[in-house]
């Protein structure tokens, strides 16, 4: 990886450099986005083509999960199945 | 020749070569030793977090042997319930769940089943398939011994205390010489064209061999003891489930013996700290020093003292490794580096080094071994030479009593001469006779004791 | 997980054709060496602080980067281990390479570039070897790529640094008693 700051991929988001992190099931990046007068947290799955921007406090929330959390997210192992959305 | 009447020779100390090479003769192993008995699988310090995973075999079951996110060690199998794909691919990882590669059913780490995709639409949801009844298969039993992995197939097996016995007393001078127990590297894995029992029987007892075979490495001056006087000196002992080789130590003095194969003070003082009274004394007293060493069936133990550089410097290592059979005349050698884990780093450089230089793939000791065991595999396979017993007598009389006597003053448990002698192959051997005549019928475990 | 570090060759020149042909040469030469049993002659390649490893290869998760262990090695050698290694291949109870088996190391993909500090040559090859043990055996075959360091000694290279990326995770060889 590049030691330059990645490009922010919205132009009006300036944006920390994306860290990979994978196993064998799942890959996604992870990088800080700063919006002009604060930071999130973006996390993007390249194979679903999905992202989320957290902000500190729904990054705080994680704090407090149990891995009960995260089996339920997984109850649809792909994301929201149609009938779901 | 039947199995009664192979067992029956066996025991005599005379050997039957099918037994390192007949295909029958290990569809039967398969499933009374590697189907009931305790299995070595993998080191704690493999899997320190949660999540970390590594997948091993027993034979041809794989395994996941991770810790869950709540800290405690599972052995799951490899196995997804939907069709039967290998859920984990990859030899080791970290995940708090495993998803299945082939239709994505989500297994927790602990192995419950938490998702499937379209779960109603496909399966009538979990009225119809309910997931919390559905978890990976876990080994039926497992333990954990010094930070040894162990899992049994066999929902009966004896408690793996009582399978080791009185072995783990010299088990803890490999992997508890101090409260925080050792850590591994590795494993190397290849494959040796050589019976799985070969191995486990040298490692158990044969000091007759070192000085010939590893002759090579003496005469380089990377290790000084195996010349064949000093070989015999060493005590051979036996307990319980185990046995092994050690060397007599020029002392009767405890930490001038462990400094002698190259312990720094530091670690020296843990051990004392750390062993009993009488485990001590085999170090003070006997004074012998273990070398190596195997658990029946297939696990086996290494600790030699080689010079580890050119200033002439003796350095310890220690090294677990498992025989895993492949058929009756191919082997998967799976070898670890172990070194405490309170060990100074300089330490634990130069053990490294030593390791290396001495076993695992590329050892010194290990390359004339191999030889050895793949040639007699190789010899094993003739229908000539079936019909030669081959001679496991050493150190008994025509009337099978002992030439020598034990050792009268042994401070471990169980029994222990010094002397050439094939005590420990013969007790491996008979072990593993015990289990293959168990059939397992009503009334019985299924489990040799 | 941790995996072994690789020497970068981002951003390097490509060496000359006629540095290449030398450097290619040099390891035709060295697998001479070593598949005629010139070990001393082998050794004499190395310069005095060699570092030469092999890394175990694991079936890791996604990237193959990171499936070469960093602290878990096959070979993880300097001088003083490797001057044994050949050494106790000149005794006479080496037996697991008495007889020798007869070895075939093909060369191949050999590219090079110039190392940012100085003189060094940095080159990837690939290197396919061929064992064969006596008359009943299969022979054995181990496949890897080697990264090298080439340092200039006089009018000639030596081999500072050698790291073989073998490709089986699970080594299909009885033992490790050959040079790669
Ligand atoms: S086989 Fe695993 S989900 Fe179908
Ligand atoms: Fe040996």
């Amino acid at each position: 990886m590049s030691a330059d700051p990645a490009e922010p991929e919205s132009g009006d988001l300036a944006a920390g450099e994306y860290v990979e992190i994978a196993n064998e099931f799942a890959f996604v990046k992870v990088r800080t986005v700063h919006t002009r007068n604060g930071m999130r947290l973006e996390i993007t799955s390249p194979r679903l083509g999905r992202g989320i921007r957290l902000c500190p406090m729904e990054l705080e929330t994680l704090t407090w999960q149990t891995p009960e959390t995260f089996s339920g997210f997984l109850q649809t192992p792909h994301g929201p199945e149609p009938e779901a959305e | 020749m039947n199995l009664e009447s192979i067992v029956k020779a066996v025991n005599d100390g005379m050997i039957p070569p099918a037994i390192y090479s007949d295909e029958e003769i290990f569809r039967l192993e398969r499933e009374r030793i590697f189907g009931r008995s305790w299995m070595y699988l993998a080191h704690e310090s493999e899997i320190p977090e949660p999540g970390d995973y590594v997948v091993r075999r027993i034979v041809e079951d794989s395994f996941i042997v991770v810790r869950d996110e709540h800290g405690e060690v599972r052995v799951l199998a490899n196995v997804c319930l939907h069709r039967g794909m290998q859920v984990c691919r990859a030899e080791l990882g970290n995940a708090s769940h495993f998803r299945c590669p082939y239709h994505a059913w989500t297994y927790k780490n602990t192995g419950e089943l938490v998702g499937l995709p379209f779960h109603e639409d496909a399966f009538g949801g979990d009225a119809n398939l309910s997931r919390k009844e559905m978890a990976l298969m876990p080994a039926p039993r497992l333990a954990i011994h010094r930070g040894l992995i162990f899992a049994s197939l066999d929902e009966n097996a004896p408690p793996l205390e009582e399978h080791m016995g009185g072995f783990d007393y010299f088990l803890d001078f490999y992997v508890n010489q101090s409260e925080a127990g050792v850590e591994v590297r590795g494993p190397q894995r290849w494959i040796v064209d050589a019976n799985w029992k070969i191995g486990a029987e040298n490692f158990s007892g044969d000091s007759y061999h070192t000085p010939h075979t590893h002759a090579s490495v003496v005469e380089i001056g990377l290790f000084r003891e195996p010349k064949a006087n000093k070989r015999k000196e060493g005590a051979l002992y036996f307990a319980g489930g185990g046995g092994g080789t050690s060397y007599k130590l020029p002392e009767r003095d405890f930490a001038a013996n462990l400094a002698y194969v190259g312990y720094p003070p530091e670690m020296i003082e843990r051990m004392r700290a750390r062993w009993t009274t009488a485990q001590r004394a085999l170090i003070s007293d006997g004074p012998f020093m273990v070398s190596a060493a195997t658990l029946v069936p297939n696990l086996s133990l290494v600790h030699n003292w080689p010079v580890v550089n050119a200033e002439g410097q003796v350095v310890p290592f220690i090294s677990i490794r498992l025989w895993q059979p492949i058929s009756a005349t191919r082997t998967e050698v799976i070898s670890w580096f172990a070194v405490d884990k309170l060990a100074p780093a300089w330490f634990k450089e130069l053990s490294y080094k030593s390791y290396l230089m001495c076993f695992g793939s590329s050892g010194m000791f290990e390359q004339d071994d191999v030889e050895n065991f793949t040639s007699l595999t190789a010899v094993a396979k003739g229908q000539f030479a079936q019909r030669i017993l081959l001679n496991g007598r050493m150190g008994l009389a025509r009337d099978g009593s002992f030439l020598h006597e034990p050792i009268a003053d042994w401070p471990g448990p169980g029994r222990a001469f010094t002397g050439y002698g094939e005590y420990n192959q013969r007790e491996v051997l008979r072990r593993w006779g015990e289990w293959m005549l168990d059939t397992g019928g009503s009334g019985s475990n299924g489990s040799a004791r | 997980m941790r995996s072994a570090p690789l020497t970068s060759t981002e951003g390097l020149a490509r060496v000359t054709l006629e540095l290449h042909h030398e450097v290619t040469m040099f390891l035709y030469e060295e697998a001479e060496a070593l598949d005629n049993g010139r070990f001393r002659a082998w050794l004499d390649l190395l310069t005095e602080d060699i570092a030469y490893r092999m890394p175990i290869r694991v079936t890791a998760a996604h990237t193959l980067a990171d499936s070469l262990l960093d602290g878990a090695d096959h070979f993880h050698e300097d001088r003083y281990s490797l001057e044994k290694r050949v050494h106790r291949f000149e005794t006479d109870h080496a037996w697991t390479e008495d007889p020798p088996s007869r070895t075939r190391r093909f060369v191949s993909n050999v590219r090079a570039w110039t190392a940012a500090d100085g003189d060094d040559v940095i080159v990837k090859s690939y290197l396919l070897l061929f064992r064969s043990r006596g008359d009943v055996r299969e022979p054995d075959w181990v496949s890897a790529e080697r990264t090298d360091v080439l340092r200039r000694a006089g009018t000639r290279f030596q081999i500072a640094r050698r790291l073989i990326a073998v490709d089986e995770s699970v080594l299909r060889t009885q033992n490790l008693a050959v040079f790669l």
